[in-house]
């Protein structure tokens, strides 16, 4: 069931008004509701992985429960490593075995010994690598004694499964997510109808920018041979807003649901694209996955604190492992490699905490200095994308060689150039809306708020009326892969 | 709670009000303007069904002929185009509708509420009744705003007299010939299923074929059916069940059929899938019509 569907639409309304106006005396009720809730949302992909899902729900419960228990420090240690094995484990099965299996054979061969490792046939259990990391960090805040086991499991399970964020995040802490769980919660008008317009937002984002951008990207990704370098300039960009729009468009549903159902998730996009270095970027850009890597990885490994040459080797750890956590592909790691490479001037010369506030804060347009980073890290950004979208290594180093030709000059061309045209005008008009609301939680969240409401309504009806005709038939978001 | 709830109904039902407005006003436009748009005095000899017919008879070179025939139309849709069609030309003597062997097969219902239905079902969506439109609301039901978006394109191209619907001939194969791989092809298409088993007949056209039969009987109008040339490799290769069905089907009601399936055309008279005739092959097929009108057979 995607968000962008017709039966979303039916799932949220009945949910919604089963949890506010039966289940509505009692929490504890309305959490069992989501937890059934949840599950079926799951099970609408595959029954069949509901069962994994339960199981790692109960691991990291159970597994949970015997940290804080254990007396020993050997005993906590045992009950946090059984978990992070297992988890990982169904990761590294589910995920990552027939990259290995494939990497070692091709490496093999080339030493002239010839393996033949099977490969597994299995699909990827949808959000797999979104709720294996909640577990996670539920049970490694328990180790480190941050929290307090979470003992009523279907209030854990709520936090593990809960729908909007089940599937592709944000990554919830237990720390954040299992208070608001755990007590009453009551409705709250101004709260549900923000809720509301984060998810009109989102939809939009989704359906109107990132579907009709991924049209384009598609057509000039999937057949690049073909175009010129201005052209693969024009992919490039397509798709920096597609994945932008689709995941971003993606976390503003699932925050604008949660609170409608009076839960608060954390904030996954920032405005990215507003970024003055490639530091600020990652500050900005899928904020839960990561703090999530600076927690749990970055830190533990001596984060900043052992000097630049550390901080140099931990920097690039984290965003390789980011970037395979993303997908059992080379491209992924190189996209990470390519991130640490451009983020580490600021490592070393420590200018990487020099961007901290929101862009010309409080002022309308920004500076030249000011516009020139956003440019640079733009630039940057997008060029990474190539990795990220390409096929394989050799796809993506064939598209920058293309990008570097002497074909850079001439005007692009594609089937469906006039058609992208409004793409464009709508994407340059979606970015306005994104600056003028930067110092918001999402750019419409204070839009219009002081125009006259016909005005305003005229607004929201606009943006329905470009999802209703801008849309095309339900696209998969991206991150569902992964 | 109640107030959140008030304030959202009254957002949602704005548009759902407007779209049930609209949707009732383009109906009645296009209804009405259709029917003086159909009506053509002269005609006396109709020639309906899908692409066979559309690029096999040219209709100016038969006296007092008009073909309406239209790409992927099925019997489902050729019967409410008819009450149409025959609601304004009450002086229409002759009906000859296209019935192929490709005709009688299921896969032909995909036009109508499967993957292919999506370029066909919203250019007949006002001129079937309601209770069909609610049925093709049901069908597209996993794309609904696609659909009614594409109702709406459709609305506006036929509010400005363009009724795609309609159906016209129309043949732009030049220079063209038949093509053993895209005969293969075609065939398997038309009537095999990607597990290489034969489908069965479609219950629903065959429903609609008896309602075209029937209709015709109650205005008085000899319905003729017509199979248009197809070439010798994609004849031979037809299932014979189909062939025995269509056999059955003519016997059965006793209808009178021009079958020109066989009739001796060149290669060049075919475009590649084999079952639909070339430009040339419409002004031979044509030729053969006109002469078959004046000899009175």
């Amino acid at each position: 069931m995607l968000f962008n569907s017709l039966s979303f639409a039916i799932f949220l309304p009945i949910v919604f008004i089963l949890y506010w106006f039966v289940a509505k005396r009692d929490f504890k009720k309305q959490n069992i509701l989501l937890l059934v809730s949840s599950y079926y949302f799951y099970a609408c992909w595959d029954w069949r992985f509901m069962f994994l899902l339960i199981f790692s729900t109960f691991l990291d419960y159970f597994t949970g429960i015997k940290i804080f228990e254990a007396k020993s420090i050997g005993s906590k240690k045992f009950w946090l490593w059984l978990s992070i094995g297992i988890n990982l484990g169904f990761l590294a099965v589910f995920k990552y075995y027939n990259f290995f299996a494939g990497s070692i054979t091709d490496g093999l061969s080339l030493l002239n010994v010839h393996v033949n490792l099977s490969t597994l046939q299995v699909i990827l259990p949808v959000g797999i690598s979104f709720y294996t990391f909640h577990g996670l960090s539920y049970v490694i805040d328990l180790y480190k004694n941050r929290i307090q086991p979470e003992r009523n499991f279907v209030d854990y399970s709520v936090f593990v499964s809960f729908f909007p964020l089940l599937v592709a995040g944000p990554i919830e802490r237990a720390t954040h997510l299992l208070p608001q769980i755990g007590k009453p919660r009551s409705f709250d008008y101004t709260k549900a109808i923000d809720g509301l317009r984060q998810i009109l937002w989102g939809l939009f984002k989704k359906i109107v920018i990132a579907d009709n951008c991924a049209a384009f990207a598609n057509t000039i990704f999937n057949h690049s041979a073909h175009y010129s370098g201005s052209t693969h300039v024009l992919g490039a960009l397509f798709f920096t807003f597609q994945i932008y729009c689709d995941f971003s468009g993606y976390s503003d549903i699932a925050l604008g649901t949660a609170r409608l159902f009076g839960i608060e998730l954390l904030r996954n996009f920032a405005f990215p694209y507003f970024s003055r270095d490639i530091a600020e970027f990652w500050r900005r850009w899928h904020i839960s996955l990561s703090s999530w890597f600076k927690d749990y990885l970055y830190i533990p490994l001596g984060g900043s604190k052992a000097g630049t040459w550390m901080k140099v080797r931990n920097t690039f750890i984290i965003f390789i492992v980011s970037g395979f956590w993303h997908g059992a592909n080379w491209t992924f790691i190189a996209w990470g490699f390519l991130n640490a490479l451009f983020i580490m001037p600021s490592i070393i010369l420590n200018t990487n905490r020099n961007n901290l506030d929101i862009v010309a804060k409080g002022k309308a347009y920004p500076s030249l200095q000011e516009l020139a980073n956003l440019c640079l890290t733009f630039a940057l950004s997008t060029f990474a994308w190539i990795f990220f979208r390409a096929e394989n290594i050799t796809h993506a180093l064939q598209f920058i060689k293309v990008i570097f030709s002497r074909s850079l000059i001439t005007l692009p061309n594609f089937p469906g150039i006039e058609d992208s045209f409004i793409t464009m005008i709508i994407v340059v008009v979606f970015m306005l809306i994104e600056w003028r609301g930067r110092e918001s939680q999402y750019a419409i969240e204070s839009f219009g708020l002081k125009w006259k409401r016909p005005l305003r309504i005229a607004f929201y009806y606009g943006i329905v009326l470009a999802i209703f005709w801008f849309g095309g038939k339900e696209q998969q978001f991206i991150y569902f892969q992964f | 709670m109640k107030q959140f709830i008030k304030k959202l109904l009254y957002f949602i039902s704005v548009p759902i009000v407007l779209v049930i407005v609209l949707l009732f006003y383009l109906n009645l436009q296009i209804n009405h303007s259709y029917s003086s748009a159909i009506h053509h005095p002269q005609t006396e000899v109709l020639y309906m069904g899908d692409s066979h017919v559309q690029y096999a008879v040219n209709d100016s070179l038969l006296p007092k002929s008009l073909n309406l025939a239209n790409t992927g139309e099925s019997f489902y849709f050729t019967y409410y185009k008819l009450l149409k069609v025959l609601e304004a030309n009450k002086q229409l003597k002759q009906l000859y509708l296209g019935v192929s062997y490709h005709s009688l097969s299921s896969y032909y219902e995909r036009f109508i509420w499967g993957d292919h239905s999506e370029a066909i079902v919203q250019k007949y969506f006002f001129i079937l009744p309601f209770k069909e439109k609610c049925r093709a609301m049901y069908w597209n039901r996993s794309h609904v705003f696609v659909f009614l978006k594409s109702i709406f394109k459709q609305g506006i191209n036929q509010l400005n007299e363009n009724y795609s619907f309609s159906g016209n001939f129309f043949n732009d194969f030049n220079n063209t010939k038949a093509a053993e791989i895209s005969e293969d092809k075609r065939l398997q298409f038309q009537f095999y299923d990607d597990n290489a088993k034969l489908y069965p007949y479609s219950d629903l056209n065959l429903d609609y074929l008896k309602r075209i039969q029937d209709l015709c009987v109650k205005k008085n109008i000899q319905l003729c059916f017509l199979n248009t040339p197809l070439h010798g490799y994609y004849r031979e290769k037809i299932p014979n069940n189909y062939l025995q069905k269509l056999n059955a089907i003519v016997l059965e009601n006793q209808i009178k059929m021009l079958d020109l399936s066989s009739l001796p055309l060149a290669d060049s008279c075919y475009i590649p899938d084999g079952d639909h005739v070339s430009y040339q092959g419409a002004t031979a097929t044509s030729l053969v019509l006109k002469k078959l009108s004046e000899t009175g057979k």
